[in-house]
């Protein structure tokens, strides 16, 4: 009697009731849920009180329930035939929904990561007091770490790297920059005592003689240098300028106390990293982290970008406080932080927006912060 | 915490044929406001209405016949089922945050890391949708059968 077209509506038993959620799908998000051969890993992070993201291996994204003023009903057949004989035009209502999650990409929440890492730093002489305070201190493993810190396990590596965090017997060990510092000193020393060349240092030699020579254990050196150029299971090929880069940020920082002119600073540095690898050292290298003076002092600052605001009026507003008026290619590190800010275009049009341009007498271009009367 | 989302495990039953097009193992039907149900119908008797799939196709529910469309939906959705970590017990009334909450410090707490083995399914991704926007029409005489347990 009934026609193929026709299927009789009924509810489930509430027992087989289920949770459902509706989740909008982005391309990106769609491509990686369609794609079967790929690695698939999205997954929920944070905590309770925290607002929700997913995470794929790469990206961060927010979620947001947005409810909806008409419901969805989700229809499945029956689950399991129940001697009706016209069971194939049944269907089943499983789930009802009111609202939808919205999904946009985010910027990975790594803020946390700084709080967690406290205290957690990695001596030299680590081995020795973990007896008296050992019982204090907290640890933390990777994956406790990436089960609270909202970012994609690509942008926590990134994060873990930027914050200089080891991995030291299974925990999550924080490297305090005088400590690097002294680290990729002892490594440049032990380059040229041992004669390896930067293009092909092999890899066991290497941490066994860090080990001999200076104590330091095979973990953390394999770890340090995992973050200046590639190493494979045998040998290691140095980034030599981000290397010396980085020294040299361990010594701008210290300006704050001791305040150099840049040839001085230039010469401290010249001698931190050895005669060997001095040819790698040019200012660019810490270009966004350093204003030259103005004429009345002569003292190099140090004005990391790392430590302004990524939101781009309040960059720009701390911007225009240390300096009333900035050349082009003076400011423009100062703008690669900002979301977008690799791209020219976007500088510019951020520039356009949060700054006034004119001229020099002598033909260079100047900016000066926006006068805002609203 | 985390919370990982799956593919499906189990495989459900397909969709009928003629409603493929709309999902392979289930489908969304919009409907204005919702679907009030009062008492707990037992297995089988839980009789809502009647769907039609023709030109146009139609619910009935009781003496309410609504006309209603298939929609592409303005982005994919994907349908998420929740899996408890406890397969077998059913609780019927899963509450989103279950576990009591703990004071703690902002930056120390550390929970463990899986939310209690909870998961989300991937059951589906639906682009189309049943769409009954209009108001309800009345109907007198029931045509055919008819859903006799219709509310």
């Amino acid at each position: 009697m009934a026609q193929p077209d026709d299927y009789t509506l009924r509810l489930t038993a509430p027992s087989e009731q289920q949770t459902y959620r509706l989740i909008e799908l982005p391309s990106e998000l769609l491509s990686i849920v369609e794609d079967k051969t790929a690695d698939f890993s999205l997954t929920i992070k944070g905590k309770q009180s925290d607002d929700a993201v997913l995470c794929s291996s790469s990206s961060t994204y927010a979620l947001k329930a947005v409810l909806v003023s008409n419901s969805f009903l989700i229809i499945q057949p029956p689950q399991a035939y129940d001697g009706g004989s016209d069971n194939e035009n049944i269907l089943e209502i499983t789930g009802q929904v009111k609202d939808i999650i919205e999904v946009q990409k985010a910027v990975p929440k790594l803020d946390r990561l700084h709080g967690l890492m406290r205290g957690s730093d990695w001596t030299a002489d680590d081995d020795e007091d973990m007896g008296e305070q050992g019982a204090k201190r907290r640890r933390y493993t990777y994956d406790q770490v990436s089960g609270v810190v909202q970012a994609s396990a690509d942008e926590l590596d990134e994060g873990l790297r930027a914050a200089h965090v080891l991995h030291i017997a299974g925990e999550l060990r924080s490297l305090l920059p005088s400590q690097l510092s002294n680290i990729l000193e002892t490594i440049l020393t032990s380059m040229v005592a041992r004669s390896f060349s930067p293009k092909h240092v092999p890899l066991d030699n290497f941490l066994d003689a860090m080990e001999e020579d200076h104590e330091l254990p095979r973990e953390v050196v394999r770890g340090v240098i995992g973050w200046y150029g590639d190493v494979s299971e045998e040998r290691w090929r140095a980034d030599m300028a981000g290397l010396v880069r980085e020294i040299g940020l361990g010594l701008l920082s210290e300006l704050r106390d001791n305040p150099m002119t840049e040839h001085e600073f230039v010469t401290h540095w010249e001698k931190k990293v050895g005669d060997s690898f001095t040819g790698e050292i040019t200012m660019e290298l810490l270009h966004g982290h350093y204003l030259r003076p103005e004429p009345p002092s002569k003292h190099l600052l140090y004005f990391p970008h790392t430590a302004l605001p990524s939101a781009p009026a309040a960059r720009f507003a701390d911007l225009f406080l240390a300096r009333p008026r900035w050349l082009g290619d003076d400011l423009e590190p100062f703008l690669r932080g900002l979301p977008g800010g690799e791209n020219k275009s976007v500088r510019d049009a951020l520039l356009v927006k949060f700054a006034r341009k004119s001229g020099g007498e002598d033909g260079c271009i100047w900016w000066s912060a926006r006068a805002n009367y609203t | 915490m985390l919370i990982p989302l799956t593919r499906p495990s189990s495989s459900s039953p397909p969709l009928p044929p003629p409603l493929v097009k709309l999902g392979t193992q289930l489908f969304l039907l919009e409907l204005q406001g919702s679907l009030e149900v009062t008492g707990t119908p037992e297995l089988g008797e839980g009789a809502v209405g009647q769907l039609r799939m023709g030109e146009k196709p139609t619910l009935q529910i009781g003496h309410h016949l609504l006309e209603g469309k298939v929609v592409t939906l303005p982005k994919p959705l994907a349908v998420l089922r929740k899996r408890a970590s406890r397969p077998h017990s059913t609780e019927p009334e899963p509450q989103p945050e279950p576990e009591p909450m703990k004071t703690e410090d902002e930056d120390e707490a550390i929970e463990s890391p899986t939310a209690g083995g909870t998961t989300y399914e991937i059951l589906e991704i639906v682009r189309l949708k049943l769409f009954f926007a209009r108001r309800p029409a009345l109907v007198v005489s029931k045509p055919g059968a008819g859903a006799g347990g219709g509310k």
